[in-house]
């Protein structure tokens, strides 16, 4: 057995080498979430398509988010699917969707976009702030630009810093993933 | 009826590539149809547990004379099912959204590492080109993590392939020295193509052709020869259809051209001769 051994030593480092490597990944990806604190920040996203004639936009003015509902005649039977708000809460680790109420409108005439801002109370005062990057450190990742090894790997969203990541939306369809927007970190609640 | 031994050899080599490419496609064609209904841990043994298996056999086997027919399909297939093994175990436990190129880069790295390990004791031709693809495969991902556009990473990777087909060819390896010529002179001249595409110098893929040319001749390629040959020939064709497609003087001063350098050459024998002569 000894002989073996001294024999095949090579070979025995050929044969672990495929072991030394999920080892580095686990440790990779293991390791940076003893030492890299949580975040301290929630996170707001959007999934789906905007449209500024038929749909809801986000936007960020004076580090507030303002929702606007914008509808038009275009086309009388197009039913947008409008996008889904989510807030990633940095206490629990987890995401959840906001609901946003949808006013009815009568449909406006022809060559005109009535344009409706809806306000919802649970987010009427945060202060966001829409850097990629929180102040403490962690960015929020995005659909990289494509490249040929772009579609080995599953299609994740996540925020990470030095080496920890953190999931947004685990259960992401492939088809999402393209529509996923960010919209900011939410800094605190404002005052006023 | 007496078989001569090579023969015997052609036979066992039938059945084995035979046996080996059914092999592959039951286990290939098992994982695409059951992909769906297996669980990470079934993804992850159905390919790394069979590459590892296969490795294994092939690394435990290949003192044995018995074996050492099948010690090739063995190494293939284990390397193969393994590779894809490593991606999915990854994929599955720890892709979070990272850089696909480093995780990738880590992967191959590894593999080219095991490779050499496996070359150090067993001597195959085989395992250096398994190597090969591995380093071609790693070159092109971190060429394309630097960002590098698709044509300077053909161009580089034909470059590669063609230098390390020299090397191979002054070692006692040079199997597959013609395929990665070929290989590496279509690649390159793909890559120099489509990066002067369109340009202000797309001409000068015509004297880029001609060197390839003398670089077959210079390497004793056949295969290198044969594809700048044939470059040069379609590179005229497009040339003569893009600039002077009802035109005479064109095919005239090509062939006046082609008689001049028989010429040059003819000559050159001939000093040459003369000088063999005076000497």
């Amino acid at each position: 057995m000894k002989n073996f051994f001294n024999e095949n030593k090579i070979l025995i480092i050929a044969a672990c080498m495929p072991i030394i490597v999920i080892v580095f990944l686990m440790c990779s990806t293991l390791l940076p979430s003893y030492w890299v604190a949580n975040p301290k920040y929630n996170l707001i996203f959007e999934k789906g398509f905007t449209d500024s004639r038929n749909g809801l936009t986000f936007n960020i003015v004076n580090s507030r988010l303002k929702i606007e509902y914008h509808t038009s005649s275009d086309n009388n039977n197009y039913k947008p699917t409008l996008p889904q708000l989510y807030i990633f809460d940095a206490a629990t680790l987890t995401t959840r969707e906001i609901i946003i109420p949808i006013p009815a409108v009568p449909t406006p005439p022809k060559n005109v976009v009535t344009t409706i801002e809806i306000k919802v109370p649970e987010l009427e005062s945060l202060n966001i702030v829409s850097t990629p990057q929180a102040p403490d450190g962690y960015q929020f990742n995005s659909a990289p630009n494509y490249t040929f090894l772009f579609n080995l790997f599953s299609k994740k969203i996540s925020i990470s810093k030095h080496g920890k990541y953190i999931l947004l939306l685990p259960d992401l369809k492939e088809l999402d993933y393209y529509n996923i927007k960010f919209i900011g970190w939410i800094l605190s609640e404002k005052k006023s | 009826m007496n078989q001569t031994p090579i023969n015997k050899s052609i036979w066992q080599k039938f059945f084995i590539l035979l046996g080996s490419i059914f092999i592959f496609s039951g286990i290939s064609i098992y994982i695409y149809n059951e992909w769906q209904v297996m669980n990470t841990a079934t993804h992850i043994a159905i390919t790394f547990g069979t590459g590892m298996c296969l490795l294994l056999v092939a690394l435990l086997t290949h003192n044995d004379p018995r074996c050492e027919p099948i010690l090739s399909p063995l190494l293939i297939l284990g390397t193969l099912f393994e590779t894809i093994g490593l991606f999915v175990i990854t994929n599955a436990i720890f892709y979070h959204g990272q850089d696909s190129h480093v995780v990738a880069l880590v992967i191959f790295a590894a593999l080219i590492g095991q490779q050499f390990c496996i070359f150090a004791k067993i001597k195959l031709s085989l395992l250096i080109f398994i190597m090969s693809i591995l380093g071609s495969l790693f070159l092109i991902i971190l060429l394309d993590f630097f960002r590098f556009t698709p044509y300077y990473i053909a161009i580089i990777i034909g470059i590669s392939w063609i230098t390390w087909a020299y090397y191979l060819s002054r070692t006692k390896y040079d199997v597959l020295v013609s395929m990665w010529y070929f290989v590496g002179a279509i690649t390159l001249l793909a890559g120099v193509y489509a990066a002067l595409y369109r340009s202000a110098f797309e001409w000068t893929f015509l004297i880029f052709c001609i060197a390839m040319i003398f670089l077959s001749l210079f390497l004793k390629s056949r295969a290198l020869l044969f594809n700048s040959v044939s470059a040069t020939i379609l590179y005229l064709i497009y040339f003569t259809h893009q600039y002077f497609k009802l035109a005479v003087g064109w095919p005239l001063l090509l062939v006046l051209l082609g008689f001049v350098l028989w010429a040059v050459c003819i000559m050159g024998l001939k000093m040459d001769f003369l000088k063999r002569k005076i000497h």
